[in-house]
């Protein structure tokens, strides 16, 4: 490789704006693409208990809670996004949320709240 | 004085600086010169196929996508094909091209991952930062569409779960064109005489040998073995594109040979893509029915299906048991196909070529972990019939 194109691209690289971005030290966060599988939102009022997600879940995720509702453990979570597909009612959505770290195994249970 | 020179055994792994991924290779050294090697697997084995037997066809599709990060799109494409020739489902049109647009993008990314590997074994760092620079452009496109980076997600029994709409198959364009662009540095970088000289000879594999062990992919291509999954026993959209890109095909069987395939390939790729978005046609891009019903309905069957994933050929047997659920499920990854090519590469190389000979192999050792059929120590690889599947299925 020619040390001339080297150098032209060290420099461009050296003076350019940088390919990676400052987070999370900046506060702006990246931005996620749509449709990206995040953060798993239930909207247990609309739920109807079809179970049909429990059918499909692969990996044990979901489990049933009282009242024919149903309960996602986020901490199982695989981010496939059946659930969301398979819903009738569109109850299930997997929002653009991916800051999910926790330090309490409760903040990963996503459920109905009576 | 003469001294009577010893055989040493020179362990090599599970853990080594050259190894992405834990495999253990005996190395059986006269001097600097490797007489004979024996690979023992096993370590990230994850019972994958067995797993897949306890679950039905809906939740097999999420597992296999998860056989391997890198190749997470040829996997589910390969066993989907497996369940809708059993079930008898055509996929529409529109789908069918999705499936081999992304699976271009996924050799492309796949290709420039090993180049950036490939490079920094041989201790060019600088082709390796390169080399990931452009891949990400491909992986930025990719997660525009898919949602996602590595897993994708794609793929759904009779079509695809996502449709492309105009303002990603701009972005696509764009990034297609600026891959070409780049690649030109690449492979400038690539031909430096310095590279040149580090992987010209090195871990030869012979045209003979090649199509003795049945090595696949570029690994076979690059010893002038002409086969190509996408061209000679064409799936998704590649019957109708078989027009748009050739096969790479090198006589050399050493490693810069595996690098000029691997690198035309992407260039190659590049026109595939364009091919797709140009001839893309208009419709749906999945069966209108609900994919509980359409599971339900695949009967008991069995089925084998190929598909030319980055790194080589990938098999799928899959049989079905008519009540959603697997009976048996097996994969052979391209990978596991090229051991024995590997250990016939490492006979008669030098100690310090392996890491360089490993990694043109482009191993990835997760997919590799399962039930064995290859008799690795003596080189041999039976070729399994379906009839013999069949009784040894079970």
């Amino acid at each position: 490789m020619k040390i001339g194109v080297m150098l032209r691209d060290a420099l461009r690289r050296l003076l350019g704006r940088p390919l990676t971005i400052g987070y999370p030290l900046k506060p702006e966060r990246p931005a996620t693409p749509r449709g990206y599988r995040g953060m798993i939102a239930y909207d247990w009022e609309t739920c109807i208990g079809c179970m049909l997600c429990l059918k499909v879940c692969p990996s044990g995720a979901v489990s049933v809670a009282d009242r024919r509702k149903v309960t996602f453990d986020v901490g199982r979570c695989i981010f496939c996004g059946q659930c969301a597909e398979i819903c009738p009612v569109g109850a299930v959505r997997l929002t653009s949320e991916f800051e999910m770290v926790a330090v309490d195994r409760s903040a990963y249970r996503v459920g109905p709240r009576w | 004085m003469t001294r009577e020179r010893e055989l040493m055994r020179v362990p090599f792994g599970p853990i080594h600086p050259a190894l992405k991924e834990p495999v253990k290779l005996t190395l059986l050294v006269d001097g600097e010169e490797v007489v004979d090697v024996s690979i023992e697997l096993g370590y990230v084995h994850r019972g994958i196929e067995a797993l897949a037997e306890t679950r039905n066809i809906v939740q097999v599709l999420h597992l296999v996508e998860r056989v391997c990060g890198i190749c997470s799109h040829a996997h589910p494409l390969c066993f989907i094909q497996a369940i809708e020739s059993i079930g008898g489902i055509e996929p529409p049109e529109r789908a069918l091209y999705i499936r081999s647009l992304v699976a271009e993008l996924e050799r492309m990314q796949s290709h420039l991952m090993w180049l950036g590997v490939m490079s920094y074994q041989a201790g060019l760092l600088t082709l390796f930062m390169y080399a990931l620079r452009v891949r990400e452009g491909i992986l930025d496109v990719l997660e525009e569409f898919t949602g996602n980076r590595v897993i994708k997600e794609v793929n759904t029994i009779g079509g695809v779960r996502r449709d492309l709409d105009d303002r990603i198959i701009a972005r696509m364009r764009s990034a297609v064109k600026e891959l070409r662009r780049a690649l030109k540095l690449l492979i400038e970088a690539v031909h430096d005489k310095t590279l040149e000289s580090r992987l010209e000879g090195v871990g030869v594999l012979e045209h003979g040998e090649a199509v003795e062990l049945c090595a696949v992919g570029p690994v076979a291509r690059a010893s002038g073995v002409d086969f190509d999954v996408r061209r000679d026993d064409p799936y998704a959209a590649y019957s109708q594109l078989r027009g748009k890109f050739s096969v790479i095909v090198r006589r050399g069987g050493d490693a810069l040979s595996r690098t000029e395939v691997r690198i035309l390939e992407v260039l190659e790729s590049t026109e595939l893509v364009e091919a797709i978005l140009d001839e893309l046609p208009q419709g749906e891009v999945r069966l209108g029915k609900p994919l509980l019903r359409l599971s339900r309905e695949i009967p008991a069957g069995e089925d084998v299906s190929r598909v030319e994933a980055p790194r080589g050929e990938l098999l799928y047997y899959v049989r079905t048991d008519g009540r959603e659920f697997l009976n048996r499920l097996r994969i052979r990854t391209p990978t596991l196909a090229n051991f024995p090519a590997l250990m016939a590469m490492l006979r008669g190389s030098e100690l310090a070529d392996v890491p360089i000979i490993l990694s043109s192999i482009d191993p990835c050792i997760a997919c590799a972990e399962r039930v064995t059929l290859v008799d690795a120590r003596e080189g041999a690889r039976r070729t399994v019939r379906l009839s013999e599947l069949r009784r040894g299925g079970g």
